[in-house]
């Protein structure tokens, strides 16, 4: 039974955390508009949900549309984590800086910050927020 | 608590790779290889699709049941808060400050004023759940409301967080009053102060 349940289980479970990491991200800061990468993410992650059932009854149909849903995600996840590597290296360079990419979990800050970013580029926001150094 | 916000992203980002991953190997793999069932599994049995119903309509109704009592005890959250007339920039209220006065109410709303300096101490905790402030002016002829949303919006980057400092951690919130290009100007300033 557990065996049966893989595809569902994992589709299921990324979906859920994928889902509210990047809910989180997109309510972190009041009065930014939601971002259409965030939109786009959070569809892919209702995708991967629905992947999960389908997979159930169809494992291949169901694999195509996770694959589909992760790309969607991907549309959200990968600018950020570029964003947020650049701006370490950034950071790093200008202060000679040798410490690890991402310390002691500053991913969390660095997405929301990349998000805050792209906000920035379109004159929304400030990344003025969360704490950040 | 705030360990888990902190290893949400890697989380995130861990499962989307090995479901990408999995997903990708399903869609373009050749016929089954029985010896590799346990990892591509056919259709789930019977029992296993109704076993999965089940706990699906659980959630959902925990879930409804939990959205409920969030909604009905966040009623009496909402917050007032009362800016001095003409005031733009950061606004910053900390909470748990030992020997700092108690939110006021009135009504069913906590009460902020916010002196002339942006920053208010008080003792009380931080409200959480979902409610909708309300912000003010206020001057000796009265108050005035102000947008919080729309074109005309006056408040932004409103967040909430905590700091260590050397009595403890202390939580604050934080929000811009002023216009768009105010909000804008200053995350430029800041941006350049580093």
């Amino acid at each position: 039974m557990i065996v049966d349940m893989l595809p569902f289980c994992l589709y299921f479970v990324a979906g859920i955390v994928t889902g509210f990491n990047v809910y989180t991200l997109a309510l972190a800061m009041y009065g930014a508009r939601l971002n259409p990468l965030e939109l786009v993410s959070l569809m892919g992650s209702l995708c991967l949900l629905i992947a999960a059932y389908v997979s159930l009854s169809k494992p291949s149909a169901a694999a195509k549309i996770a694959l589909l849903a992760s790309l969607m995600i991907w549309c959200f996840y990968g600018p950020a984590i570029a964003k947020s590597v650049r701006t370490k290296l950034a950071k790093q360079s200008s202060v000679f800086s040798d410490r690890d990419l991402f310390p002691s979990g500053d991913l969390q800050k660095l997405l929301s910050l990349a998000t805050l970013s792209i906000e920035d580029e379109r004159g929304v926001t400030s990344p003025r927020s969360l704490g950040a150094d | 608590m705030p360990q888990i916000p902190m290893i949400l992203p890697y989380l995130a980002i861990a499962l989307l790779l090995f479901a990408t991953v999995y997903s990708a190997v399903v869609s373009f793999r050749q016929p089954v290889n029985h010896k590799q069932r346990w990892i591509f599994p056919d259709a789930a049995s019977r029992p296993t699709r109704i076993f999965v119903g089940a706990l699906t309509v659980v959630l959902l109704i925990g879930f409804a049941w939990w959205l409920r009592i969030s909604t009905q005890s966040s009623a009496h959250r909402s917050s007032r808060f009362l800016i001095p007339e003409g005031y733009t920039g950061w606004v910053r209220i900390e909470f748990e400050v030992q020997g700092a006065p108690p939110l006021p109410m009135e009504g069913a709303q906590y009460v902020l004023k916010i002196p002339s300096g942006g920053v208010l101490r008080t003792s009380s905790t931080e409200q959480y759940g979902w409610a909708k402030d309300h912000y003010y002016y206020y001057s000796a002829e009265g108050v005035r409301a102000l947008a919080d949303s729309g074109p005309a919006e006056l408040i932004w980057g409103k967040i909430n967080g905590e700091e260590s400092a050397t009595s403890g951690n202390r939580k604050y919130e934080e929000f811009f009053v002023g216009t768009t290009q105010q909000f804008r100007d200053q995350g430029e300033k800041e941006n350049k102060g580093g």
